[in-house]
């Protein structure tokens, strides 16, 4: 049985996938990549089995969805639901039987992206989370919290030009990209937060050092992994 | 040799005021369509392959466009964005049975909201060769739950008109034999 994150779901149900599900979340800038990354580094460094998962990233349905999006031609809806393609088939391909191979899944981004972007987007969110409904309940959600000026200015000063939906110009919030941006991050981050106590978010400071909050990831991921019994010995090195 | 047709379910428009305003199956629909208003009819053929439903529908739009009606004639799996990965995607027999599911719901939103509904605010009869209905019995075959199907497609609106074909199967092999000489993988797939 798969656990289920639904609305009628009482958050007891027991998972019996051995594996463990690890997944960052936060908006663009706030650092949670970078941070996955490192523990991807970590466990693979001390032998365990682990996979790597990026949203929006299914070849069978990438090429779709990024042509879809060159021509502006995607509706909330259609963007939704192709979000939603994308991660089933990385679900049904990788996350759900390495899960029960006992893998360690690493997923930078999980349903919860969808939870917020399609929300904000104007789709019905009872609608969204039914969509996601099948999906298992992470073993440790990280969310990366930082001010929007922060985040927005990390992604801003690599990159004079934004895309046309990750800047939520399909919104018509205003016509300036940049300011769009920032309203359209704004709305994401009232919808994290929104979600931070139900779906148990451990919430990270993502103004501190790279260090500090790479230590705070790893004293949970290791305690979680000893909840599961999963601590090889060495990795307390 | 003729089909039976039955009507399964017509819904009659009241005259009170909104009754222009699109109706969604369920409640919520899609949010930021709410206030759209609709002014032609939208009618529905489904019925399994080979049960004739092209041929149907061929003769309503006839006799529709005879009478002086504009048609708009939809389908599944016809939006010039999404249907090319569906293709591509059977081909290669890896794609799991929500992947799929869910590939077409894409599919069936972009015809919606860029073809069926903006045909019917414009006053046109739009005939769906097959619809959401189809789209339900294929995964629910397949195992997919029932109740998350009908929740995924309740942002379709509501036929005015749906026509069900029903043919029994024994024919209907016979029809596709005689059609193609061959069955469809996924038209016959073993469950």
């Amino acid at each position: 049985m798969v656990q289920v994150i639904g609305n009628n779901n009482p958050n007891n149900v027991k998972n019996d996938e051995s594996g463990v599900l690890i997944v960052v979340e936060g908006i663009d800038g706030s650092g949670k990549s970078t941070q996955i990354h490192l523990v991807d580094r970590w466990l693979n460094s001390k032998g365990y089995d682990v996979f790597f998962t990026e949203w929006n990233s299914s070849e069978t349905v990438r090429e779709i969805t990024s042509k879809g999006k060159k021509k502006a031609r995607l509706t909330p809806m259609t963007f939704s639901l192709l979000h939603s393609t994308d991660f089933a088939d990385r679900y049904e391909k990788n996350i759900y039987p390495l899960l029960r191979a006992g893998y360690i899944v690493l997923a930078d981004r999980y349903i919860y992206t969808a939870l917020a972007r399609d929300t904000v987007r104007g789709c019905d969110k009872s609608w969204v989370r039914n969509m996601y409904s099948y999906a298992r309940k992470p073993d440790l959600t990280f969310y990366f919290r930082v001010p929007i000026e922060t985040a927005v200015n990390r992604i801003i000063s690599g990159r004079p030009k934004l895309k046309h939906y990750e800047a939520g110009m399909d919104l018509g919030l205003s016509k300036d990209e940049h300011e769009s941006y920032r309203i359209f991050q704004g709305r994401i981050v009232d919808e994290y937060e929104s979600m931070v106590d139900d779906e148990n978010f451990i919430v990270i400071d993502g103004t501190l050092d790279i260090e500090k909050q790479q230590n705070t990831v790893r004293r949970h991921v290791l305690r979680t992994l000893k909840l599961k019994n999963q601590v090889q010995g060495h990795i307390l090195e | 040799m003729t089909s039976r047709i039955s009507t399964k379910k017509k819904y009659t428009t009241s005259d009170s005021e909104d009754s222009n305003k699109i109706k969604f199956i369920n409640h919520s629909g899609i949010k930021y369509l709410k206030d759209v208003e609709i002014h032609g009819s939208f009618i529905v053929v489904e019925g399994p392959d080979a049960s004739g439903r092209s041929t149907q529908i061929q003769k309503i739009t006839e006799k529709l466009e005879a009478d002086g009606h504009a048609v708009v004639n939809a389908g599944l799996k016809r939006s010039d964005l999404i249907s090319k990965g569906i293709i591509e995607a059977k081909r290669n027999y890896q794609v799991g049975r929500r992947t799929m599911a869910l590939y077409y719901a894409a599919d069936f939103a972009d015809q919606l909201e860029n073809k069926i509904i903006p045909a019917l605010k414009a006053g046109f009869v739009v005939i769906s060769d097959r619809y959401i209905y189809t789209l339900i019995a294929r995964s629910s075959v397949r195992g997919i739950n029932k109740n998350w199907l009908h929740q995924l497609h309740s942002f379709a609106i509501k036929p005015d008109l749906i026509f069900y074909l029903n043919v029994n199967p024994y024919n209907l092999i016979h029809r596709v034999f005689k059609k193609n000489k061959s069955l469809d993988y996924y038209e016959s797939e073993r469950i």
